[in-house]
C-alpha cells in the first residue's frame, strides 16, 4: 500500500520525525515497512517503477524465506541474511556475524556475498569519485580497491554501483597496462554506456587508451 | 556583557530567519497540492497505514519527502 510521509518541521505534528526515527536522513527516501512499522527494505536503486517492483519482489521473497528460516532451514537462513543485506536491513558486518555459524556458503551464495562486499566498498568510494568529478586519477585510485574485490570474484550486486565499479577498474587497468582486464571492463561498460551518455564518453576515452596500448 | 549582547543578537537573527508556523503549514499545503499526490491513492496518515497493512496483510511502500525545502 502506498504511504506518503512529508516531513514538515511543524512543531508537535504527529510522526513528523518518522523518517529520522527509521534511521534515514535524506530526501526523498523510499522504505518498505511491515504493519508494525519495521523496516523491510531501504530502496537505494533509482526511483523508477521497474526498480520499485524489483525491491518489492525481493521483500516478498524475504518474507517467504523468514518462514522457512524459522523452521530451521540452514540454506534459507543464509539466503535470508544475504537478502536482508541486499535490502539494507543489515550491514555487511552484521551479515558476517549471522553467516559465521552457518558454515560454508553455496557457490551462488558466495557470489552474492562477495558482491555485497564489493557494494560496500563502492558505496564508500562514491563520495570521493563525485568530489573528484570522475577524474581518471581518482577513478584509477578507487579502482585499486575495487580490484581487490575483482580478484576474489566480487562484482557489485547493486545495479547502481556497476558503472563506478567498472569505470574504476578500467582506469586502474589502463594505468597498469592490463589489457585483459581493460577489455573485460569495456565489455561490461558497453550496455551501461548505451543508457548513460557520461559513461559513454568515458568508455570511448578508455577504448582509445586500449587501442594505444595495442599499438605499443 | 558584549558576549551576552552578541548571543542575544544571534538569537534574534535566528528567530527572524526561521519560518513562522503558518509558513510551514502553507508549505505543507503547497506540497499536498502537487500532481504526484493526486495521481496515487496515498495513505497520508502513518497510523492508518499500519492499521490498513495489518488488516490487508500488505506491506507499506513509503515515499518520504519534505515540505520545508525543495
Amino acid at each position: 500500500m502506498p504511504f506518503l510521509h512529508i516531513t514538515t518541521r511543524i512543531e508537535d505534528r504527529k510522526h513528523d520525525e518518522l523518517l529520522f526515527d527509521l534511521e534515514e536522513n535524506s530526501f526523498p527516501s523510499f522504505l518498505v515497512l511491515d504493519a508494525g512499522g519495521g523496516v523491510l527494505a531501504r530502496h537505494r536503486e533509482p526511483a523508477t517503477a521497474g526498480a520499485f517492483k524489483i525491491t518489492l519482489k525481493k521483500v516478498e521473497r524475504s518474507i517467504a524465506l523468514r518462514k522457512q528460516a524459522a523452521g530451521g532451514d540452514r540454506n534459507a537462513r543464509i539466503d535470508l541474511a544475504l537478502l536482508e543485506c541486499e535490502l539494507g536491513r543489515i550491514d555487511l558486518a552484521d551479515l558476517e556475524e549471522v553467516l559465521e555459524p552457518l558454515g560454508k556458503l553455496g557457490a551462488a551464495q558466495q557470489r552474492l556475498f562477495l558482491g555485497l562486499a564489493a557494494d560496500e566498498t563502492v558505496s564508500e568510494m562514491i563520495p570521493m569519485i563525485r568530489r573528484g568529478r570522475f577524474s581518471a586519477e581518482i577513478l584509477a585510485d578507487v579502482g585499486e580497491s575495487f580490484f581487490e574485490h575483482y580478484e576474489q570474484g566480487g562484482v557489485p550486486a547493486a545495479r547502481r554501483h556497476q558503472h563506478a565499479y567498472w569505470l574504476g577498474l578500467a582506469y586502474f587497468a589502463a594505468g597498469r597496462k592490463d589489457t585483459a582486464l581493460l577489455d573485460r571492463c569495456l565489455e561490461e561498460l558497453e550496455p551501461i554506456a548505451a543508457r548513460n551518455t557520461f559513461v559513454k564518453q568515458l568508455r570511448a576515452e578508455l577504448a582509445r587508451t586500449r587501442q594505444a596500448l595495442e599499438q605499443k | 556583557m558584549p558576549r551576552i549582547a552578541f548571543v542575544l543578537f544571534l538569537a534574534a537573527v535566528c528567530r527572524a530567519q526561521s519560518p513562522s508556523p503558518s509558513t510551514m503549514e502553507e508549505r505543507l499545503a503547497k506540497k499536498l497540492a502537487k500532481p504526484f499526490v493526486k495521481k496515487v491513492a496515498w495513505v497520508l496518515d502513518y497510523d492508518a497505514a499500519r492499521k490498513q497493512a495489518k488488516q490487508t496483510g500488505k506491506v507499506i511502500f513509503g515515499y518520504f519527502t519534505r515540505s520545508y525545502a525543495p
